[in-house]
């Protein structure tokens, strides 16, 4: 029996807009999240997720669905995107306009702005990591995926997953401490 | 050991894109949107298989006038076997050419060469000629008999 989301796909592969929007709205705030973690910039992160999606629409013949959810495919576009970013920018995040950039749309401004600090913190150090530990880490931890999902999107195995994650947190936790130190 | 880590990355998940951006993209997969298109990868396909098309009717096109309403001898000349041996005689004819032109030449040098560093050439200085002008009796008398000869002769 097929899945919802196999069947989403299946329609959309067929030039089915309505279906690839559906699609487009499950996963575009977690893919956003996911590219903006990585490149700290609100402009670059809505120009690659964008990209990322136009991308999905216009290869999406070539996808097979394997049992994943569609969004493992998404990261690996998504991912591919940011590495072609860094080649281009090479900056750095830019901790003065993190703050604002994290507010988003929410109307509870003051509450935000308390957890926007923290959110700093993390993301800063968050960004220090290796590249793939960041990106187990967010999908892990931000995203709630399952190593298995991780393992798919990240084209490695889930041993070496589970491997890359300890030593984020181990790194991560080293990095928090020095600061707090400081 | 890490909760604390983990609580903070999980608070990571309030960050979310701005309405208007996620409404902006979404509108990109609209039916009717000029800007994005459906997945058909048949569709390039079909553009070369237009493009082919087109530049054949446009060769025929092009080639049938040509070879229509051209005139024969233009057609002729572009005998292969016509050029070939043209060109094969061209630097003939243009060698023969050179020599003839060369001979003139080198007489033409000699000449002036030769009057340039004669010496007797007196007959045309000018103040010369103007002497022996001088030097003529135009006021010496004629023979009229001479004359009335040559006019019986003539009639």
């Amino acid at each position: 029996m097929r899945s919802e989301e196999e069947i989403l796909i299946n329609k959309a592969k067929n030039g089915d807009h309505v279906a690839f929007r559906t699609l487009y709205d499950r996963y575009v705030t977690q893919i956003y999240r996911f590219v903006f973690l990585k490149v700290g910039q609100k402009q670059d992160a809505e120009d690659i997720t964008q990209h990322v999606f136009v991308s999905a629409w216009e290869n999406l013949k070539s996808y097979e669905y394997r049992g994943f959810p569609f969004s493992s495919w998404l990261y690996r576009i998504a991912s591919n995107a940011i590495i072609d970013h860094f080649r281009v920018h090479r900056h750095t995040v830019d901790i003065e306009a993190i703050s604002e950039e994290y507010l988003g749309d929410e109307e509870d401004q003051e509450s935000t702005i308390d957890a926007a600090i923290g959110i700093e913190t993390i993301k800063v150090k968050l960004a220090e990591l290796e590249p793939d530990q960041q990106n187990v880490l967010i999908m892990k931890f931000v995203e709630d995926k399952s190593n298995k999902e991780i393992a798919e999107a990240l084209q490695k195995t889930e041993g070496a997953i589970r491997v890359i994650q300890h030593r984020a947190l181990k790194q991560l936790k080293t990095l928090i401490d020095a600061r707090t130190h400081n | 050991m890490h909760e604390h880590i983990i609580e903070q990355l999980k608070s990571l998940q309030s960050i979310k894109p701005d309405n208007g951006f996620v409404l902006r993209t979404r509108n990109l997969f609209i039916p009717t949107s000029a800007s994005i298109t459906a997945p058909s990868r048949t569709f390039s396909i079909f553009n070369w298989q237009y493009a082919s098309a087109f530049a054949l009717v446009l060769m025929c096109i092009v080639a049938i006038p040509f070879f229509v309403f051209t005139p024969e001898e233009t057609l002729a000349s572009l005998d292969t076997e016509v050029l070939s041996s043209e060109i094969h005689s061209l630097p003939i004819t243009v060698q023969l050419q050179e020599l003839k032109y060369n001979e003139t030449a080198q007489d033409t040098i000699t000449n002036a060469v030769s009057e340039a560093s004669n010496t007797d050439t007196n007959h045309l200085d000018r103040s010369l000629i103007i002497k022996e002008g001088e030097e003529i009796n135009a006021n010496t008398e004629v023979d009229t008999n001479v004359d009335d000869l040559i006019n019986q002769v003539l009639q």
